[in-house]
């Protein structure tokens, strides 16, 4: 299990993120959707350890995430650019996580080959990060991320600056990886199709407060998800369509 | 209070830049009022009254002023026109490849080589001589120790034009201005026009500080005017070294007069740079 | 038209150097001579024989800019990192432009009391500590554009992977800060290497450094060990720019090493004749 509790974060006066509560079971996908400014970043940025936050303990199955330092936590944070290495190549940077770790070459080398197999750019690897495209970077970004084999991955808005085919692609792969290796995963994003598609909880996060729901259906018939507004207006649309086909 | 690692660091910092400026600053005032120095009187203002009464110190100072104008329109018209025909080149192409030897040269190398191209038994003579153009060393143009200054204008051109003509191409590149130049011309601009009224001003506005940090370079030369300029007038920097340096006691007040003079312009004029840059961008 | 400009500007880059070397390998000299003057390699064996000042120039040229280029390299690393990071990071790195951007000769002109003073004048260290009141803030201003946000995420990145800060700043950091490292070096060691007037003025003519003497012999009327100074100022300065530019295509890849290289000639230290 785990468990944040009154975890908050000021900066001077302003109160970023106001004692916020939650848990969630290992292996789940807690998808957190806010608009920009709600603190959506900082949460994820305080539980990796970027920044110290101001109370509140961060549990995991009752160890304190929070007395560690950053390189100790096994909590990767992916931001929405894909900040590669520039100075290694693809294969370098998938395998980075296990190079500090002193594995070995040849289990490197195996383990870099069967990833990039599963993410599909097994033809990359001798690539600069200058000669990638968006999508390929993320995958390259998410692949050195769960060769670590992480506790946990916090992904700030992942696919926002993708096109919403790569995006669509990106989430299927985020979901088939997070299935295989059992990933639990904080997924913040504006977008209320993506909350629903990658998620398996939700929450909405407003003003440095997080409400998660105890079901889909409960998220989508929250005022503050959008998802109603959302629904209502590709019926209109969808009905529009259709006067117009029976003109 | 215990300073933290970050603390010593950039008081470090500080004190290594203004420092040392403040206390040459501070000694160069005092002498420059009779406070301090081997024949110091007392607080006084004769000093400056001589400075600015001086006509040596007024052609000097005018002299710099138009030498340091002169020098950065030429490298910016010069770089100007490059630009416009490299922009369309491959990145290293030989011609581009050639401007990058002036920047092997130290300004007094540069200034010893131009001298004996220029000068009057140097090598151009020489050619001429040779090619029957010119008869004797008395016959061949003045162009270093002139009245024009055109050796030290060859040799500042040299040294900065390289600097310019790559930046200057490299933003031209990027802002697209070959085809802002198409657009003009459908809009009637000539060829002159497209020049004057688009690409040179598009440039200057982009490296505006730049422009003014090589200005004021040039209000700083030394070894070029040394070695290149004539006797008088001669530039500021030539001015307060020979005042501090030759043996009249009582030309040193001067020297320190005219360095505390060119001191506090440079630092107004940085100022107002530096610090207008950061309130445009607010 | 164009090949009368490119022929022009060929022409003017190229014949100060082809002067240089001229002058340094012809003798009895006298107008109109050109072609017809003597040619030898004399004034270049004389560098070998133990009789030149010139040698000894170059040698405490190449000190001199070794040790400034290393404590700009230092200096600018680490204090750049802090002024990046600091709440007045952008007014502090304007401090640096200050020292530099007064001529050296009228800075060592205000100075030289203190100099006198303190038993500094006349001496290598003397001229070392000179140099370093404008190279060391200048070596900050290029520091400065390598410790960006970017590198600090990719800091924190490196260690959320699992490095610890040492391991991080060996795997990522060093590796990243090469080329501005590279960069800096080269600089500082070429203002160091260029600079004549604080060097004429605080050292007393008595720290001879390549540019000095140059100078010297130019005031003797003695063109030719001033043009074999003159090469031998010009062949380090070659050097470092071939390695740099060899690096540079080298390392094409990597978006760091393209920025700062490109940008480098922004950051020239051709203070014209200052």
């Amino acid at each position: 299990m785990i468990e944040v509790r009154q975890w908050q974060k000021k900066y001077a006066e302003l109160e970023v993120l106001k004692s916020l509560n939650f848990q969630m079971e290992e292996g789940k996908t807690l998808a957190v959707l806010g608009e920009s400014g709600c603190g959506k970043s900082t949460l994820l940025k305080t539980l990796a350890g970027f920044d110290v936050p101001d109370g509140g303990s961060f549990l995991f199955n009752g160890q304190n995430i929070n007395a560690l330092p950053v390189h100790q936590r096994g909590i990767v944070y992916m931001s929405q650019e894909a900040l590669l290495f520039p100075h290694l190549n693809v294969f370098d940077n998938l395998a980075y996580g296990l190079n500090i770790r002193k594995v070995s070459k040849a289990t490197q080398r195996e383990k870099v080959m069967v990833l990039a197999q599963e993410l599909g750019i097994e033809d990359q690897l001798e690539k600069m990060p200058s000669e990638l495209s968006g999508g390929q970077k993320q995958r390259v970004n998410f692949g050195r991320a769960l060769i670590t084999q992480p506790r946990m991955l916090l992904l700030d808005e992942p696919f926002a600056s993708l096109d919403s085919g790569t995006r669509m692609k990106m989430q299927k792969l985020f979901i088939e990886s997070a299935e295989k290796w059992k990933l639990s995963t904080i997924f913040v994003t504006h977008d209320i199709k993506e909350a629903l598609i990658v998620g398996s909880l939700w929450g909405t996060m407003s003003n440095g407060s997080l409400e998660l729901f105890e079901s889909k259906q409960a998220f989508i018939a929250a005022e503050q998800s959008g998802a109603k507004e959302e629904m209502a207006f590709w019926q209109t649309i969808q009905s529009e369509n259709g006067r117009k086909d029976d003109e | 209070m215990i300073l933290g690692r970050k603390n010593i660091v950039l008081t470090a910092f500080v004190l290594i830049c203004l420092l040392p400026l403040l206390m040459g600053f501070v000694y160069s005032l005092g002498y420059s009022l009779g406070v301090f120095g081997l024949m110091n009187e007392g607080f006084t203002l004769d000093h400056w009254l001589r400075l600015f009464a001086s006509k040596d110190a007024w052609s000097s100072l005018i002299y710099t002023f138009l030498l340091t104008l002169v020098s950065i329109t030429l490298v910016i018209v010069f770089a100007g026109l490059l630009s416009r025909a490299f922009v369309s080149k491959p990145e290293r192409s030989f011609t581009q490849k050639l401007l990058l030897l002036p920047l092997l040269f130290a300004p007094v190398a540069a200034g010893f080589a131009w001298y004996y191209v220029l000068s009057p038994a140097g090598i151009l003579s020489r050619i001429s001589h040779a090619l029957g153009l010119t008869e004797d060393i008395t016959s061949f143009p003045r162009m270093v120790n002139d009245d024009w200054s055109i050796g030290i204008l060859l040799v500042h051109v040299f040294l900065v034009l390289p600097i310019f003509t790559f930046l200057f191409t490299a933003q031209a590149k990027s802002m697209n201005l070959l085809e802002m130049n198409k657009l003009a011309t459908s809009l009637g601009s000539s060829r002159l026009q497209c020049f004057t009224k688009l690409w040179l001003p598009a440039l200057v506005k982009r490296f505006k500080l730049l422009i003014v940090l090589y200005a004021v370079f040039f209000m700083g030369t030394y070894e070029v005017p040394l070695i290149l300029g004539q006797s008088s007038p001669r530039v500021l920097t030539v001015f307060i070294s020979e005042k501090l340096t030759m043996f009249s006691l009582d030309d040193i007040p001067l020297g320190h007069c005219m360095a505390v003079f060119y001191s506090a312009c440079i630092f107004i004029v940085l100022s107002f740079f530096l610090y207008r840059q950061k309130s445009t961008a607010s | 038209m164009m090949k009368l400009g490119k022929s022009t500007l060929a022409l003017f880059v190229l014949l100060p150097l082809l002067c240089v070397i001229y002058l340094s390998v012809v003798s009895a000299w006298t107008y109109p001579l050109l072609f017809d003057a003597e040619f030898s390699l004399k004034h270049y064996l004389v560098l070998f024989s133990g009789e030149s000042e010139l040698a000894w120039s170059f040698v405490q040229s190449v000190l001199l800019s070794l040790v400034m280029a290393t404590l700009g390299l230092l200096f600018g690393f680490f204090v750049a990192k802090e002024i990046a990071f600091s709440k007045y990071g952008s007014r502090l790195l304007k401090l640096a432009f200050y020292p530099y951007m007064i001529a050296p000769v009228v800075l060592g002109s205000m100075l030289q009391f203190y100099f006198v003073r303190w038993g500094l004048s006349a001496s290598f260290f003397g001229v070392m500590l000179a140099q370093c009141l404008f190279i060391l803030p200048y070596a900050v201003l290029i520091m400065s554009s390598f410790w960006s946000e970017n590198i600090l995420q990719l800091f924190k990145l490196g260690q959320s992977l699992g490095g610890d800060a040492k391991t991080v700043k060996r795997t990522l950091l060093y590796p990243l800060a090469k080329p501005w490292m590279l960069l800096t070096f080269a600089q500082c060691f070429l203002i160091s290497w260029f600079e004549y007037g604080i060097t004429q003025v605080l050292g007393i003519g008595k720290v001879k450094t390549l540019s000095v003497i140059s100078m010297q012999f130019l005031k003797e009327a003695n063109p030719h060990p001033a043009a074999v100074a003159a090469v031998l100022m010009i062949v380090p300065v070659l050097l470092t720019f071939i390695i740099l530019y060899r690096w540079q295509n080298k390392a094409q890849g990597n978006w760091s090493a393209i920025a700062p290289i490109n940008n480098s000639l922004s950051h020239h230290p051709k203070k014209v004749g200052a």
